[in-house]
């Protein structure tokens, strides 16, 4: 292969992957976009949508939907994989195959039967924000749970664990003193990836709440039909937030290739 | 420090339906330091595992001086254990780790700092308390291990090859520096190791098991001049072995006749070293390799159907292809 070649290759994958963005901050500044260009430029729609309270309301619930699913996954996800890892090492397997399971459901079919099934008693949490937060964290999980399984392998969990026992720890001080900090960039880590995939979660959401309580790609999705330049630069906030996060995720990966061993 | 013996009686652990351990019995006396030496996949480690209590035997019994601590869960056993791998904790530093079990028993940190420094000082490690552990060197985080292992005071210490994983230079400093501290602790010690060499130079008495049973227990010059099986004979040490056909007059081994002392039972053997190289010794052979070792050269000899092992002084010039006479000794031999 030519280097012109692989310049060019190069060149049309980056073009791919960054004129939508590009366009996507000029069309949110553009006052009018009918020809190759803008005609011209205005900060009116950021203005808009600054002063906008459902915007705001929406972040929040976002904001809130996010941090809650982060908190359920690790909460869930590393108490379990230090007793599987620990105790029943068969079970990884299986576990990693139930994360998986999300990937595979259609969000229609998640939807429909999460609706039915919490419509009546004993438990009727349909349409309200504990089922969805519930919800996208099952959806969530995969993510989170690469992240942290992948912590618990590099740090030999069983032999530390086993160390702090025959020092006299129990379970309870042995997770908190040693497994916690030794997996904790990992599971940071995970818990970013949660985190994006919770910021931007649409399809389940909609199905399972709506506009009763707004998330910011729902009302986004929302703007679209009356202001698209608004509804474009919250396509770049919320880009700048993803890439963000993502770059703190990588860092704190780096960190842990050193820190553990 | 309260010095308890180790005793073990009628172990067994199976994994899945293998057997890993197999009706071990075992007394370790307060003080003394016992190897478990074996091939991997013997069951040794297993055993390890039981006394620590990381594993629960299926059957058989655990005790520290005269308290049954086979249902004991590990935390309470009060055993020091060095891993092969250290498994020092990543998150925290040199003294943080020494103190880990002083913390966990809640002492005050003016005793732990006292006691980290007396720790670091016996290991000869000073001024090392804040340092993290990934700066260290393979020999110093084995140290660390042992100091944190060492630190509240355990019943008995386990060793987990703890030596397998360093360098053969540092691996031979540390383990003339283990055998020192333990003597001078008194501690009951336990060491698993598939390195005869390791196990003969620090033990007491050394354990040789082979497919989750016992072989023999014996002191190193037990197991080396008196080995009892044919395993034994060729794991401690190197051993020709041979199965002597009995004629009229004696007993044929290499094609040769041969008189042997004691009629034997099964095989017979003789150490590379007790073998002679002698102009009119029985053995009549060619020679087919000529490794120089420094101090000696080993000797391989062609003997009829048999390969022979010999040690040879240096001074003897030998080449390939060259007859030689070997002659044996009548109390070199050893019956299996």
């Amino acid at each position: 292969m030519t280097q012109l070649l692989r310049r060019a290759l190069l060149l049309a994958l980056g073009l791919y992957l960054f004129l939508p963005i590009l366009a996507s901050l000029a069309y949110s500044v553009a006052t009018s976009w009918t020809a190759l260009l803008p005609e011209g430029y205005t900060l009116k729609h950021w203005a808009n949508l600054l002063e906008n309270q459902r915007f705001w309301l929406s972040l929040g619930r976002t904001a809130l939907l996010s941090f809650s699913v982060v908190a359920l996954s690790i909460f869930f996800l590393v108490p379990t994989l230090f007793v599987v890892r620990m105790y029943y090492p068969n079970v990884a397997g299986v576990l990693e195959f139930l994360t998986l399971w999300p990937f595979v459901f259609p969000g229609v079919i998640l939807a429909v039967g999460l609706i039915s099934l919490y419509s009546g008693p004993p438990l009727q949490l349909a349409q309200t924000p504990f089922l969805l937060i519930a919800a996208v964290t099952v959806i969530s999980l995969p993510y989170a749970y690469r992240a942290v399984d992948n912590a618990f392998a590099a740090a030999d969990i069983k032999t530390l664990a086993e160390a702090a026992r025959s020092l006299g720890a129990d379970d309870a001080k042995t997770l908190a003193w040693v497994i916690l900090p030794t997996v904790l960039p990992g599971v940071l880590s995970g818990g970013v990836l949660a985190f994006s995939a919770a910021f931007g979660e649409f399809a389940l959401t909609q199905l399972l709440i709506g506009t009763l309580w707004e998330t910011l790609p729902v009302y986004q999705v929302q703007l679209a039909r009356t202001d698209g330049n608004g509804s474009a630069a919250i396509t770049v906030l919320s880009f700048l937030a993803a890439w963000g996060l993502g770059f703190w995720a990588l860092s704190l990966r780096k960190d842990a290739k050193v820190s553990v061993i | 420090m309260q010095k308890v013996g180790i005793r073990l009686e009628n172990l067994h652990k199976h994994f899945q339906g293998k057997t890993a351990v197999e009706g071990v019995g075992l007394e370790v006396a307060p003080g003394e330091l016992v190897s478990l030496l074996g091939p991997s996949g013997c069951g040794k480690t297993t055993t390890l595992r039981m006394i620590a209590g990381f594993e629960q035997p299926d059957g058989g019994r655990v005790y520290f001086g005269e308290q049954d601590v086979t249902t004991l869960p590990a935390e309470e056993r009060r055993v020091g254990v060095v891993f092969q791998s250290y498994a020092l904790f990543p998150n925290l530093s040199v003294a943080g780790n020494i103190g880990f079990g002083l913390r966990v028993a809640r002492w005050s940190a003016e005793r732990i700092q006292r006691r980290v420094g007396e720790m670091l000082e016996l290991v000869g490690l000073l001024g090392f308390e804040n340092r993290p552990v990934q700066s260290l060197s393979g020999g110093q985080r084995q140290r660390v291990a042992l100091a944190r292992a060492l630190a509240p005071e355990p019943r008995v210490l386990l060793l987990d090859e703890p030596l397998s994983a360093l360098d053969a230079k540092i691996r031979a400093g540390l383990r003339t520096e283990l055998r020192r501290l333990q003597l001078e602790l008194g501690i009951t010690t336990l060491l698993v190791t598939h390195d005869q060499e390791e196990a003969m130079s620090m033990s007491d008495r050394v354990v040789v098991m082979n497919q989750g049973r016992i072989e023999q227990v014996g002191t190193p010059r037990e197991l080396y001049t008196r080995p009892t099986t044919p395993f034994v004979a060729t794991f401690v040490g190197s051993m020709n072995l041979f199965t002597p056909e009995k004629t009229p007059g004696g007993y044929r081994i290499s094609g040769h006749e041969v008189a042997l002392p004691v009629a034997p039972a099964g095989q017979v053997g003789v150490r590379p070293e007790r073998v002679e190289l002698n102009a009119h010794g029985p053995f009549s052979g060619t020679v087919e390799l000529v490794t120089y070792l420094g101090a000696e050269q080993q000797v391989l000899v062609r003997v009829g159907p048999d390969l022979w092992t010999v040690l040879a002084p240096n001074q003897v010039l030998l080449q390939r292809g060259d007859p030689v006479r070997l002659h044996v000794p009548e109390d070199a031999w050893i019956l299996v």
